[in-house]
């Protein structure tokens, strides 16, 4: 699995994705990690079939120790079915996830470590310092959905908003951002249901200072693009499959 | 049914069995076991009417009554070794799918010790392979617990079962006596016997599905460990 750093000062993200030796038929993912001192936090980890290579990835970069908390956006199998996996590895370890979601996340296997339901309006986690703002992006795509904004690295990782669906091999980055939009809006028109959640995120997302936005397939915009992602997705009609 | 197609279910049903895992066979015999406690029940229902038939046969029929009250408890009794057996079963299920949880957590940390040992913090992972080993053990030690629990539990029925054949015999001799009487005893007696062959063969069944899942189960768990080894 390949880790990139995307932000490496205060504190480090790192985001891992485009296995090359994942299953075949199963979406890329992009998994992150944000670290601080002796803590981290994984968001998004992922589905059961990436674990192995999820953990050894990791462990290039933080021992199991630090790996305190972890975060899922919404109840997605590629999301967290590796729940039960991370329970026997992280016993002592938090799970942030939507309140929703609590009853139905826990199929997954979840014995020992602790659910800290996220109300709807969101919060805060405190990574020792770090402060990771839940962001409320509810119904982009799942009913309860949470995305994470990070104001020292001005990162927001945003879920399946911004998401691509491009080969393993695919670059990190946004390039171009007019030809990366036909393998992006299949995507957000299909899956995103309804426009006034998605104009409601827009203006919460307008209001933070953005520098690269982060989704949980595909690549990573940066500056300009950021701008130009909310420009386009805010034109973009959505929730298609009704006619 | 033909007899060629019975061989063909009997050996169809071998060979599944062989191949399925302790939680799939647990969860299966649980399911085949509530014919038992019908059965049982029926028993109880042909004593008591061969109890009231005793009772208008009066002295012709004496020596029936001991016997009736003894396949009426024995029936009462297997229903209760079911109920028990169901609830063993589903522990044991439970315990299995645990198991095999625990156990396919276990092969993917030894996986990432063995593939990453140039990770920085490799060493970190040694602590949760321990814990989890410990986890494995007690859980299958409980295992092999709740398989040798049902095992008992099928022998005590299948134990009754044997007794019932010969207080059958014992009133078909009863019946001769009680003249006009008589055939209807004996359907009962036959009802009765019909019963026993039917739950002896469902728990015989049963015993036999929990013996193969817990050699597959053994197997597995022998493999498992000699790859890690």
């Amino acid at each position: 699995m390949k880790a990139t750093n995307i932000y490496e000062e205060k504190h480090k993200w790192v985001m891992f994705g485009r296995d090359p030796d994942k299953p075949e038929g199963i979406i890329d993912t992009n998994q992150y990690l944000v670290c601080h001192n002796d803590r981290a936090i994984v968001l998004d980890p992922g589905g059961i079939e990436i674990f192995s290579n999820m953990l050894a990835a990791l462990l290039h970069h933080v021992s199991i120790e630090q790996i305190t908390d972890l975060f899922a956006s919404h109840q997605d199998p590629d999301i967290i079915s590796s729940l039960g996996l991370w329970d026997q590895a992280l016993p002592n370890a938090k799970l942030h996830a939507p309140w929703l979601w609590e009853s139905f996340i826990r199929h997954f296997g979840l014995s020992s470590i602790e659910y800290v339901a996220a109300p709807d309006d969101g919060g805060t986690i405190d990574l020792g310092g770090v402060k990771l703002e839940m962001i409320p992006a509810h119904y982009l795509h799942s009913s309860g959905n949470f995305h994470i904004y990070d104001p020292v690295a001005k990162i927001l990782m945003s879920g399946d908003v911004g998401a691509a669906l491009e080969p393993v091999g695919a670059d990190i980055f946004v390039d171009d951002f007019d030809s990366h939009i036909d393998k992006m809006k299949m995507f957000h028109q299909r899956w995103m249901p309804s426009n006034r959640a998605k104009n409601d995120w827009i203006s919460r997302v307008r209001k933070l200072d953005v520098q690269m936005m982060a989704p949980q397939h595909g690549r990573i915009f940066k500056g300009e693009n950021v701008k130009k992602f909310l420009d386009w997705f805010e034109a973009l009609e959505v929730g298609t499959a009704i006619g | 049914m033909s007899n060629d197609s019975a061989k063909k279910t009997v050996k169809n049903t071998a060979k599944n069995t062989a191949k399925e895992a302790a939680f799939v066979s647990s969860a299966s015999m649980a399911a085949e076991l509530e014919l038992v406690a019908k059965v049982a029940k029926d028993m109880s229902i042909s004593v008591k009417n061969a109890k009231a038939i005793a009772n208008r046969a009066g002295a012709k029929a004496r020596g029936f009554a001991p016997i009736t009250d003894f396949i009426d408890e024995m029936s009462i009794d297997t229903m209760k070794l079911v109920s028990a057996i169901n609830k063993e079963s589903t522990a044991l299920s439970r315990v299995a799918i645990s198991e095999l949880r625990t156990r396919d957590a276990y092969s993917k940390f030894i996986q990432v010790k063995n593939n990453s040992s140039d990770a920085n913090f490799i060493s970190s992972l040694s602590a949760s392979i321990e814990n989890i080993k410990v986890k494995q053990d007690e859980e299958q030690a409980e295992l092999i617990k709740y398989a040798k629990k049902l095992k008992s539990l099928m022998d005590d029925i299948s134990q009754k079962m044997a007794v019932a054949n010969v207080i059958v015999a014992n009133s078909r001799i009863e019946a001769v006596n009680a003249e006009e009487y008589r055939s209807n005893l004996e359907t009962i007696a036959d009802d009765i016997d019909k019963s026993c062959a039917t739950i002896r063969e469902r728990v015989n069944q049963s015993f036999h599905r929990l013996e193969n899942a817990m050699d597959q189960w053994k197997r597995l768990a022998t493999d498992e460990s000699n790859k890690h080894i």
